[in-house]
């Protein structure tokens, strides 16, 4: 009986430490509207007092394509972005909207696309939150609340997010 | 060692202090420091197997990375004579309106000299030239830089004499995009960080995308690098 006991509790000790080493956490979305769901969200700290970005990972878990057609914050003037780098000159680029295929992720990061909000009508500090709405083609206006963090943990949420 | 931790350009007090702390402790780890040193010894003149990094060796060096800009306390600032010190120096022409690539490549290297140890970061200078000189007061920059570390040099000249830099550096000069409604401009400008040794050769490059993994794992096999070699 003991001796079976041991071995149900060593398999099961082996089980979890399996699951935990090969299954990436589950994690609760930031916000969710319909089949997208918004993670790691965040609003770097500015270092500039007048111009900022927002990060985050956007996830279809539909079998419909959906399009990101716009942002908004009340603290100054959102754009979508991207960066596009051509003989060696990288540039930023206004895009007018970005595709969220359907069972696929979407990543607003550093170096690619990303919301850039320029007239900051306050310096964000960490701490803060920066109310933003984004609009969806399909999904409709998802509000969001964004908190401010430091750059370098803003880019490490992101990082660890793509496993790398 | 102690010859390139002082020379390099305006340490920051809070590494100062960390390289005091650990001088403290050594009686403490003598054993652990000795063998570190011991093991830098046997490895330090192998050059790196340009697969072993995970940014960009040029080929061949590139000379002539020698110039004078202007720093942000007003005096003149001679690339090559002030950073001769530094093991290594980190150049990155960028601007304090742009959101994303410039403030993203500082907060890393902040953050990854931070965390090294002080026989890495302590032989490692940052130096941030402005492809926007005509927003980016020395005043803007400074506060900007002090945002990530106070170490970090900010330069200044005229974006004729910056792209000038650039150009001699086989690097697009930078340009300006039509101002929007409000006046406000992006420039798009080359992204990458550039590795120059003490001996003033621009030696590998890293892109925009660069992680602070990347740098972690780099910056010491660059630092202990005998390039004289190469």
């Amino acid at each position: 009986m003991n001796g079976r006991l041991t071995t149900c509790v060593l398999v099961a000790v082996a089980a979890l430490g399996c699951s935990t080493r090969d299954t990436p956490p589950l994690r609760a979305p930031d916000a969710t509207l319909g089949n997208l769901q918004v993670f790691d969200l965040g609003a770097p700290a500015p270092a500039a007092p007048d111009v900022g970005a927002l990060y985050f990972t956007l996830v279809n878990t539909g079998a419909e394509a959906d399009t990101l057609t716009a942002v908004a914050t009340p603290d100054g003037t959102a754009m979508l972005h991207t960066v596009v780098t051509e003989d060696g000159l990288s540039r930023m680029r206004h895009v007018m909207a970005i595709p969220a295929p359907p069972r696929d992720t979407l990543r607003l990061r550093p170096g690619g696309y990303h919301v850039m909000v320029s007239n900051l009508a306050r310096r964000w500090a960490v701490g803060d939150t920066v109310r933003l709405t984004l609009t969806f083609a399909r999904g409709g206006r998802l509000e969001l609340a964004a908190p401010v963090r430091t750059y370098t943990e803003v880019v490490e949420r992101l990082e660890r997010s793509e496993g790398r | 060692m102690g010859g390139w931790v002082e020379g390099r350009i305006g340490g920051s007090a809070d590494r100062r202090i960390e390289r005091r702390v650990v001088g403290h402790r050594i009686s403490d780890i003598g054993q652990r420091v000795v063998l570190f040193l011991l093991l830098t010894a046997c490895i330090a003149d192998a050059p790196p197997d340009p697969e072993d990094l995970r940014g960009a060796l040029l080929p061949e060096p590139l000379v002539g990375v020698d110039f004078t800009l202007t720093a942000t306390d007003g005096t003149p600032f001679d690339f090559r004579e002030r950073t001769a010190g530094n093991t290594l120096t980190l150049l990155f022409f960028g601007y304090t309106s742009c959101p994303d690539i410039c403030p993203v490549h500082m907060a890393n290297l902040a953050a990854v000299l931070q965390r090294l140890p002080p026989q890495v970061a302590g032989g490692v200078g940052v130096v941030m030239v402005t492809v926007d000189p005509d927003r980016d007061t020395p005043a803007r920059l400074r506060s900007w830089l002090d945002n990530f570390d106070r170490s970090f040099v900010g330069l200044t000249g005229t974006l004729d004499e910056v792209n000038a830099v650039m150009r001699s550096l086989r690097l697009p000069p930078a340009v300006l995009d039509p101002p929007a409604e409000d006046g406000s401009y992006l420039v798009g400008h080359a992204a990458q960080v550039l590795v120059v040794t003490s001996d003033g050769l621009l030696r590998a490059m890293y892109p925009s995308g660069t992680r602070q993994a990347d740098w972690a794992h780099d910056l010491p096999l660059l630092v202990r690098t005998n390039w004289e070699e190469r």
